[in-house]
């Protein structure tokens, strides 16, 4: 057994301990270069600057398409475009997104930017993923959403804890940290027999307890609104149909009848069935191409009723 | 505050830097202070628990060691056991026996209006009480002299690492360390960062992620799983508990330790054990040792014939096992450990602890692990009916389902190299084995676990289970 005196320990540990950073951090600097070919989601995050970039210019007007996968999955943008030819349109659908990072990417993307100017903001959602109490994944939006001063207004990124502003922080520091999901989820289905079945039946399960929230309210997602309707932006949400029933909340509709925002209500869009569907949520080719085309119809009639 | 959160890292980063700036007295200050922060945390109503326990506790023993008429001294450590089971019992097991009375009344045929006590438990009073009561019973045994100092003693019954999990610290192993002056000695920051590391493996990335399967197989009817599903699911347990509990005393053990306190190994690789004796001897040894000291040996111990010793060790383990909650489960998992000390006694204790073939020693320690799985599947189970449904199950032709393929894979995961770390351990019986090891194994072995931290914490983030007890 190899002797080592307690003397020596302190600062053998001590370069152990700067080895282990410096070594993390390398790996941390050669995950930065590569998680885009990690993860389609990372390379469409990475890409929003430029497809924003390519919206705002050579049309007479300027739309982005933003949602989760509710909404990349239900809307064919070439469709709609087909339909509103004087319009450039790009969509921005990073996967499991909801309020929080919509709302930094928005403010990061159409308010902070000089360059463009985006006239119509189009919000796929469904259930209460506009509302205050959707969820905020702390990792995401440090990582890959917001900016490090957004920590300064904690609550208005959705952050509510002391943890979850430390995991920002980590987020934002350590690139292993905040893609651990994607690593998680390369890494164990190759040595886990099953994983993939059973860690979303897991998460479904607990998706279902989420739903017990009881009121929801829509302050932060008004205050988005007002500060992009100041920069000329007008928003219109659309309720996208899943296979289970959910209700517009009233707040949401409020805001709707007050004229601040657009609604377009596509749950129960005529055509789609269990058989346009490919899971419980997501829309399958034929069900994309339904929603397009009525989307593209309503968001016509919306764009003529305010041409500003 | 939980240690594998945030804001206690924070906390305690704080603790730490003003710490080390302040001389003695402002460190048991500070700590007492910070103690009491630690704990008012979750409810800070239930400090006054804390802080009665510990006037009590101090007054009781000084008077106690003043005095030496026997009888007198008698009374006073019975007000002092008395007051502080009356707490423990009032708080964890008022509602149980209420409702349980309720059902023995309805049974005999009488309509029973008892009142139903929802009494939230306060966190770590079973710990913190057991420690207290220790206390005061060494000094009526004349084992140890009363704290001079309230603030010293206060610090010894809240000590936050140790406050809400254990171990469970007898006073003269911490209160000498508390009452003289601590120095950070060499070889003191590296042990603290191996329990610290260690233990948030045992807890964040191994019982954590074994946590929904365990779940699961818990929350499935009992019908519908397959003898896989429940040995996978018992197994999950197994480890989740081990990994949470002894990941909470390896952390506890390392922030102490980074303050210059010493506190006492609750885990000594349990799951080698090769007999009932060895594995108390290295699973929540504090509260074996608490049991042994307070509880077994007053009762006789050994000392009054086969019988007695095994009327003895059956009732220790019947009480340990209520300790841990007011549940006819844990009542159960306590006799059936109590069980298992008789029998391996009638049948020879020394034969499972003697000198073996490496061979029969595995054996031994499977059948042990299967054993104790006996009891986890009790301790976990919802219900007596639950656990009786389970082990019929087990009974049952195995058929092998992909969720038990994959539950195995995660135990293997996650588990494995832990266990495989801790066999070389156990074989060494060097409880900081890899700090004697080159620095290139201790940096592979440090990255191995800050990858596992950063890479694989679980989906959910789950609370400590010796919490409730």
């Amino acid at each position: 057994m190899l002797k080592i005196s307690w003397a020596s320990l302190r600062a053998t540990e001590a370069k152990i301990v700067l080895v282990l950073l410096a070594c993390f951090a390398v790996a941390d600097c050669g995950l930065r270069m590569v998680d885009q070919r990690l993860s389609g989601n990372i390379a469409h995050i990475e890409s929003i600057p430029s497809l924003v970039a390519s919206a705002g210019s050579n049309a007479e007007r300027s739309m982005l398409i933003v949602g989760n996968s509710l909404t990349n999955n239900g809307v064919d943008e070439k469709i709609v475009a087909a339909r509103l030819s004087d319009v450039g349109i790009a969509k921005i659908t990073p996967d499991g997104t909801s309020l929080w990072e919509w709302k930094c990417l928005l403010e990061r993307e159409v308010l902070r930017r000089q360059d463009v100017q985006i006239d119509v903001v189009v919000i796929g959602f469904a259930w209460h993923l506009l509302s205050d109490q959707a969820r905020a994944d702390a990792s995401k939006l440090g990582a890959l959403y917001c900016e490090l001063g957004d920590i300064r207004r904690p609550t208005a990124i959705g952050l509510a804890s002391f943890g979850d502003r430390a995991e920002f922080l980590l987020a934002r520091i350590s690139r292993i940290y905040a893609m651990r999901d994607v690593l998680r989820n390369r890494v164990l289905p190759l040595v886990i027999p099953h994983y993939k079945t059973y860690t979303q039946q897991a998460n479904a399960a607990g998706f279902g307890q989420e739903q017990k929230t009881p009121t929801y309210t829509y302050e932060h997602f008004g205050r988005l609104v007002a500060t992009l309707e100041q920069k000329g932006t007008q928003i219109i949400v659309v309720a996208m149909p899943v296979q289970t029933d959910y209700e517009v909340d009233p707040e949401l509709r409020e805001l709707a009848a007050r004229g601040k925002i657009g609604l377009i209500d596509l749950r129960d869009t005529e055509g789609l069935d269990a058989s346009t569907y490919l899971d419980a949520m997501h829309l399958n080719a034929r069900g994309q191409q339904l929603l397009s085309e009525q989307l593209a119809v309503q968001l016509a009639r919306a764009i003529e009723k305010n041409p500003s | 505050m939980i240690f594998n959160s945030y804001v206690f890292w924070a906390f305690f980063a704080v603790v730490l830097f003003l710490y080390w700036r302040l001389p003695h007295r402002g460190q048991n200050v500070l700590l007492l202070a910070a103690s009491y922060v630690f704990y008012g945390y979750w409810d800070w109503r239930f400090v006054s628990l804390l802080v009665i326990s510990t006037l009590i506790d101090y007054y009781i023993s000084h008077a106690i060691y003043r005095r030496s008429d026997r009888r007198e001294r008698l009374r006073l450590l019975v007000i002092s056991i008395v007051t502080n089971l009356g707490i423990l019992g009032y708080f964890k097991y008022a509602g149980f026996f209420v409702r349980e009375f309720a059902d023995l009344l309805e049974m005999l045929g009488f309509q029973a209006n008892l009142p139903v006590l929802n009494i939230v438990l306060p966190v770590g009073i079973s710990f913190y009480t057991f420690q207290t009561m220790a206390y005061t019973i060494d000094v009526y045994r004349g084992i140890s002299k009363p704290a001079t100092s309230l603030l010293d003693f206060s610090l010894f019954v809240a000590f936050f690492p140790q406050l809400v999990a254990g171990p469970i610290e007898r006073s003269v192993q911490l209160l000498p360390q508390l009452v003289n002056p601590r120095h950070l000695r060499s070889g003191d920051f590296a042990e603290g960062l191996y329990h610290i590391l260690i233990g948030l493996v045992k807890k964040v990335v191994i019982a954590d992620n074994l946590a929904p399967i365990v779940n699961r197989v818990f929350s499935t009817p009992v019908a519908e799983l397959t003898s896989a599903d429940v040995l996978i699911g018992v197994y999950a347990f197994a480890f989740q508990i081990y990994g949470d509990f002894s990941g909470y005393s390896s952390i506890a053990q390392g922030a102490a330790k980074w303050m210059g306190i010493d506190l006492s190994y609750n885990f000594k690789m349990p799951y080698f054990s090769r007999s009932p004796s060895e594995f108390w001897q290295r699973w929540h040894i504090t509260l074996s040792q608490w049991l042994r000291d307070y509880l077994y040996i007053p009762l006789g111990g050994n000392r009054r014939g086969p019988g007695r010793t095994y009327v003895n060790l059956s009732l220790t383990m019947l009480l340990g096992g209520l300790w841990h909650g007011a549940a006819w489960t844990f009542v159960i998992w306590g006799a059936w450990h109590g069980l298992l000390l008789v029998a391996y006694r009638l049948i020879g204790v020394e034969k499972f602890e003697g000198r073996t073939s490496a061979w029969v020693a595995v054996l031994q320690a499977v059948v042990m692990f299967h054993l104790v799985c006996v009891g986890w599947l009790f301790f976990r189970a919802e219900s007596f009916d639950q656990a009786i449904g389970m082990i019929a199950i087990l009974g049952t032709v195995p058929a092998v389902t992909d969720f038990a393929i994959y539950g195995a894979a995660m135990i293997l995961f996650f588990a494995g190299p832990l266990m495989v770390y801790e066999w070389f351990v156990y074989r060494s019986e060097d409880m900081l084995l890899a700090l004697r090891r080159p620095s290139w194994k201790r940096c592979t072995a440090y990255a191995y676990c800050i990858g596992m931290l950063l890479v694989f914490p679980p989906l959910v983030q789950q609370v400590f289970i010796y919490f409730q007890f």
